[in-house]
Parts: C-alpha cells; structure tokens; sequence
C-alpha cells in the first residue's frame, strides 16, 4: 500500500516549468532522501506536495493515501494537506512577530484536532505536552514564549521545524534541506527528532544538499533530482557515491 | 446661509463661553484647506448632526467588573449613583488646577474643535488620582443620542506627586445611535508621577468621535496614552503631550482597526520643552475594504532641550486594493545633541507568512484574521497593567470577529 504515489507530475512557477515528469513512490516505513544540484526542483517538488499556492501543476498525478484510499490530491488547498497528514519543514522557516511559538503551534495542533473531530486542548494541557518533546531537541522552555522563529538562531529555526513536526506527527513528512546551516550537534539533534518519530505508518523525504544528513538518518532510497527530473534512483549507497564523485558523471549518464 | 454661518448661528445659541467660541469660529470649521485637517473633511457633518447637547438620562444598573474601579457618564454627564471613584466639577474644584491654567493652554490652542469644546462649557470634571493604585480605573462613556446629538466634555485628570494609576476610558453607543461625540481630556501628570490612559472607543458606523488629548509633564513623571479606535465612521484623536520637566517621559501608541468606509485621522504632536525627556510613539493602522487610515506625528525638541530620546513609528497593514493610509511624521529639532528616530512602512500581509499557517492545517482566512491579531497586538502588549491590558485585547478580539479579508 503507498502513502504517496507521483506520477509524471509537470509542474512551474509564474510560467516556468520546473518540474518535467517526476515519477515517485512513498510507502509507510520508508524514508527517501531527495538529492541533486542547486535549481533542479528538489525544493520545488516538496512546495507541489505540500500545496503551495504560487506552483501549479501542470500534468500528470498527485495522490496521497486518506483513509486508506488513494486520492487525487493536487486540488486541496495546502491547510487541508495538513490535516490530512502531510507536514512541510521549511527551508527558510518564516518570522512571524507578535504570534508566540507555543500559540503557534496550539492553532496549527488544534486544527488537526478539530479535523479529527477530537476535542481542542486547552493551552496549559498542550503546554505540558508540548514539554515532553523539548528534550529530545535540546530546547528550553523559553523558546515556546517567544516569537515564532523571531531573533532565532539557524539552528534554532531548524530545530523549531522539528518540534513542530514532533507535534503534529505526520503521517508524511517532508524535510527540506532541514540540514542547510547546521552544525554537526544541532545535525545530531535534529535526526534525533527524525528517528523518534519513525514508525512503520510514517514515511519521509528528505530534501538535502548533503550526504551528511544521511550519516545519521538512514535512507531506504536516494533520488538523484537533475532539471526538473529524477534521473537515477538507488539505495543509500548512492549517497556515498555521490559524495565522493559529484553530480557530474550522474548528468553525463543521463544525456547517453 | 452657507453651513459655516447656519454652525454659527446654532453654536452662539449654546455657547457659554463667548471667548473660546470666538477662537474657534476664527479659526473657522475644519475643512481641508486647513493644513491639520487636510485628509479629514468635517464639513458634511454639521449637515447631519444636531448641534444642541444629549440630554442626560437615567442609566440602568451596570454590570461591574470587580478587576475595576467604575466610573460612569452618560452623554458626557458624570453618573454620581453608580460611580466607584467621584469626579468633581471643575466649578467646584477650588486652586487644584489653577497654576497649571496657562501652561495647558499653549497646548491644542490652535486646534478648533478643542476650542468648540471649550466654548461649550459643560460636563467640565476633575479627577484626581493620588497614591498607587493596584486596581486601575475603568471609565465608561455611554452615548444613547436618539436624533443625531452632540456630545461634548471635558475631564481633567491630575496625577499628583509619586502617584501611580492605570485609566481606560471605554466609548459606546446605546443600539448603534448616531452620536457626534467632541471630548476633551487634560491630563497634568506632576513630579515623580505615573499614569497610563488607555482610550478604547466602539461607537457605532453611523457616529463620529472627536478626541482632543493633552498632557502636561512634569519631572521624572512618566505618562502613556493609548488610542484604540475600533469603531465609528469617523475618528479624529487629537494628541499634544508636552514633557515639561527633566526626566520626564512619554509615551503615545494607538492602533485602530478599520472596514467599510471608516475613517481614522490620528495628529500627535510631542513637544520637548526640556532635557533628558523621552517619547515613544507606535501607531499601528490595519485597514480592509475602502477605509482610511491617517497618522501626521510632529516632534518638536526646544534648543534647550539638550540630550532628549525620541523615536516614533507608523506602520500600516492595507488588507484591500480599496484601503489606503497616509503617514506623515515631522521633526522640528532646535537641539543639537538628541537622538530622534522616526519612521513609516505601509504594506500588505505577507504571502509567505500565509502559507506558513496554512502548511500546518490553518485554513487562510484565520491565518489572515491571526496574522491581522499579531500586528496589532504589538500595541496592547505596550500595556503594562495586565488588566488593562486584557481588556483592551478583548475590544480589538471582538472587532476582528468581523474582520473578513479580501
């Protein structure tokens, strides 16, 4: 059973194409690493999945699993992904002053909530679930009653994407370049984010300019992104090969 | 006979003051040619308000938070039965006021619809806060104009010397009826002094508010005005705060929140008549649909007035193609050592900050309204008293209720 299935998806941007026909497959239980050179649509290909409003697809399919059945996805509006399990870790995460980090992340836990029908919780119940998930992020309390992102650290702001995402807990998580920025602690920090939320009903794709990453959150896939397509795909054997040689012979394979 | 003399003939039928009557007819009605008033035409109302005073009517028992001390007016008129704290009239309030008479008068002296109230003369009051004060003051102004009235009062606040007090002055209209409401308030904040007023006003669309504010202070006292508008057509605050003593400081925030056609016109002028003053100033404008917002800011520092702090900021959040703001802040520096910052930005939400909301389940219309919240309460958050400062949250919660974004 899939989680998410892609299917020769064409997407662009104010006009220009930038994804040409990807094809991709995510079951519950696996991680896939998305890798590739800079402007070859990796950040773009999780902004499609995740609905963001500037990218229209073009061509081809989008289907993620809701309630046991694939479903075209590619019309819902990004906060219904959401609630349907679908988190986005950003790239750049966005400055939002004068909203706090913990109320933040109540409205978002409570949309879920309110999706499922559950009851909303109340601001000191979610406080102190919210501080069962800092120590695994090494984060102070501090950082719930601030801003959001606001006067963050690189780091700080990766971290912050992680514990959010430890917060909804996804059913499919997409990480892009989390990585970028981060000292090799903060690195740690964050794939142990990653890990302890692992399970067999959650898939992630990591979006990372680096094997490094890879070192310490184990991929079940690499996929090698070049101009708007996937142009090679393996196990994470690929990673270390690509560390060591480059992009380059990879492109030149692809021409042939 | 032109609106000016039909105005004319209808305010010597109620003035009581020949004197301030003269000063406003001189300076004549505010109309755009004025320079002050430029983006705020009042002409149109004298057509649709009658000029002759609420009457004062019986208010029924209110509900009382207990977080407060009450103090209530209906029409402008003091409401001695349910009141916490007692206001005097200023007939009646003997020398406390006098040797500050001629100081507060350089102060608005050119502004006519502060002259219009002071050629009427009526619902003049005294209050006055002596020691620290936990429990702040809770000020209700009710306006129940059946036929398009006049409101017109005046309430003088004397902080004495050490005294520490927090005041919110609430405005609201009995079934959204049409008030011309004109008020003044005098504000004398004496040596060592604290005092935080926070004017909240939640007239109805069909009403108008004048607000002429000013602020005597005195060494080391400190005073901070908040102006949040929430409601009315039409609203004009009128600020003039003039730090009057070394060490004084001040503070002038406002926010308000527009729809429609409402109009808000904000004109604060910060005056440091003395060295090592501060002022701060935030005002914060959010508009949707086809209302304006205006904020003109003058800072004058004397050239006596050496190593004063001033910093002041306008910024506005346009949530429609139709809204529009105007921001004209002003420096008159005589000094040659202060440090002055002033600044203005005028923009629209961010779509980034939208998407970020909604990547985590938040549908875009609340993401919006909460984004809309955020901006604004950047100014409540300047309220030190927590109660005040929770009230004035809840009058803007309610008013983004009804905020729907294009």
């Amino acid at each position: 059973m899939s989680l998410l299935k892609v299917e020769n998806l064409k997407a662009q941007v104010e006009g220009n194409d930038i994804l040409k026909g990807i094809n991709l497959e995510v079951k519950p239980g696996e991680i896939h690493a998305i890798m590739g050179p800079n402007g070859s649509g990796k950040s773009t290909l999780s902004k499609v999945i995740a609905g963001h409003p500037d990218y229209e697809v073009t061509d081809g399919n989008l289907e993620f699993n809701i309630n046991g059945k694939m479903q075209d996805i590619s019309e819902l509006e990004a906060y219904e992904r959401a609630r349907d399990g679908i988190f986005l870790g950003f790239q750049y995460p966005i400055e939002v002053p004068g909203v706090t980090n913990i109320g933040f992340m109540r409205e978002s836990f409570n949309a879920l909530c309110e999706h499922q029908g559950a009851e909303l919780m109340e601001e000191e119940e979610f406080r102190a679930f919210v501080k069962t998930k800092l120590p695994t992020l090494n984060m102070s309390e501090e950082f719930l009653d601030r801003a959001v992102n606001e006067g963050f650290s690189g780091g700080e702001k990766k971290k912050n994407e992680i514990l959010q995402m430890l917060i909804m807990n996804p059913r499919l998580a997409l990480l892009d370049e989390t990585d970028s920025g981060l000292d090799i602690d903060a690195l740690k920090t964050v794939a142990d984010g990653v890990n302890s939320m692992k399970s067999k009903f959650n898939a992630f794709v990591l979006v990372t300019h680096y094997q490094r990453l890879l070192d310490y959150i184990q991929p079940d896939f690499v996929h090698v992104l070049y101009k708007g397509k996937i142009i090679k795909s393996g196990g994470k054997e690929l990673a270390l090969e690509l560390e060591k040689k480059g992009y380059d012979w990879l492109i030149e394979e692809s021409k042939q | 006979m032109s609106i000016a003399e039909q105005v004319e003939k209808e305010l010597k039928k109620i003035s009581n003051s020949k004197e301030n009557l003269d000063l406003f007819l001189d300076s004549g009605l505010p109309t755009k040619k004025n320079e002050l008033w430029k983006y705020t035409n009042l002409e149109n109302f004298w057509k649709e308000f009658d000029l002759s005073q609420q009457k004062v009517v019986e208010l029924s028992t209110p509900d009382k938070d207990a977080a407060f001390n009450h103090v209530f007016f209906v029409n402008g008129s003091f409401v001695d039965a349910y009141s916490d704290i007692k206001v005097i009239s200023i007939a009646k309030c003997g020398d406390d006021l006098l040797s500050f008479k001629s100081e507060l008068n350089e102060l608005l002296n050119k502004e006519s619809m502060f002259q219009l109230v002071e050629s009427q003369r009526v619902n003049q009051y005294l209050l006055k806060l002596e020691g620290v004060q936990e429990k702040p003051i809770l000020i209700h102004n009710f306006y129940t104009s059946e036929h398009a009235n006049h409101s017109s009062s005046h309430l003088h606040i004397l902080a004495t010397p050490n005294s520490e007090t927090t005041v919110v002055e609430t405005h609201i209209c009995d079934n959204n009826a049409q008030s011309f409401v004109n008020n003044a308030a005098s504000f004398i904040v004496q040596e060592n002094a604290k005092l935080s007023f926070i004017k909240t006003q939640e007239l109805g669309d069909q009403s108008v508010q004048v607000q002429n504010t000013r602020a005597l202070v005195k060494r080391d006292a400190q005073f901070e005005s908040f102006t949040i508008d929430a409601g009315a057509k039409l609203s004009r605050n009128n600020i003039s705060i003039r730090l009057d003593g070394e060490g004084a400081a001040c503070a002038a925030h406002g926010i308000y929140v527009l729809g429609g056609t409402q109009q808000s016109d904000t004109n604060s002028f910060i005056h440091h008549n003395k060295p090592h003053t501060e002022s701060s100033q935030l005002y914060k404008g959010i508009m949707n649909d086809k209302s304006h917002g205006i904020f003109t800011g003058l800072i004058r520092v004397e050239k006596d007035a050496q190593l004063i702090n001033s910093d002041q900021l306008n910024k506005n959040l346009l949530l429609s193609k139709g809204a529009h703001a105007h921001s004209r802040p002003q420096l008159e520096i005589y000094a040659d050592d202060v440090k002055c910052a002033h600044g203005s930005t005028t923009g629209q939400m961010s779509d980034e900050e939208v998407f970020y909301f909604e990547s985590r389940g938040v549908p875009k219309q609340r993401a919006q309204r909460l984004l809309a919240q955020a901006f604004a309460y950047d100014v409540t958050l300047k309220i030190k008293n927590k109660t005040a400062r929770d009230f004035s949250k809840n009058v803007l919660e309610k008013n983004f209720k009804n905020l729907e974004v294009e």
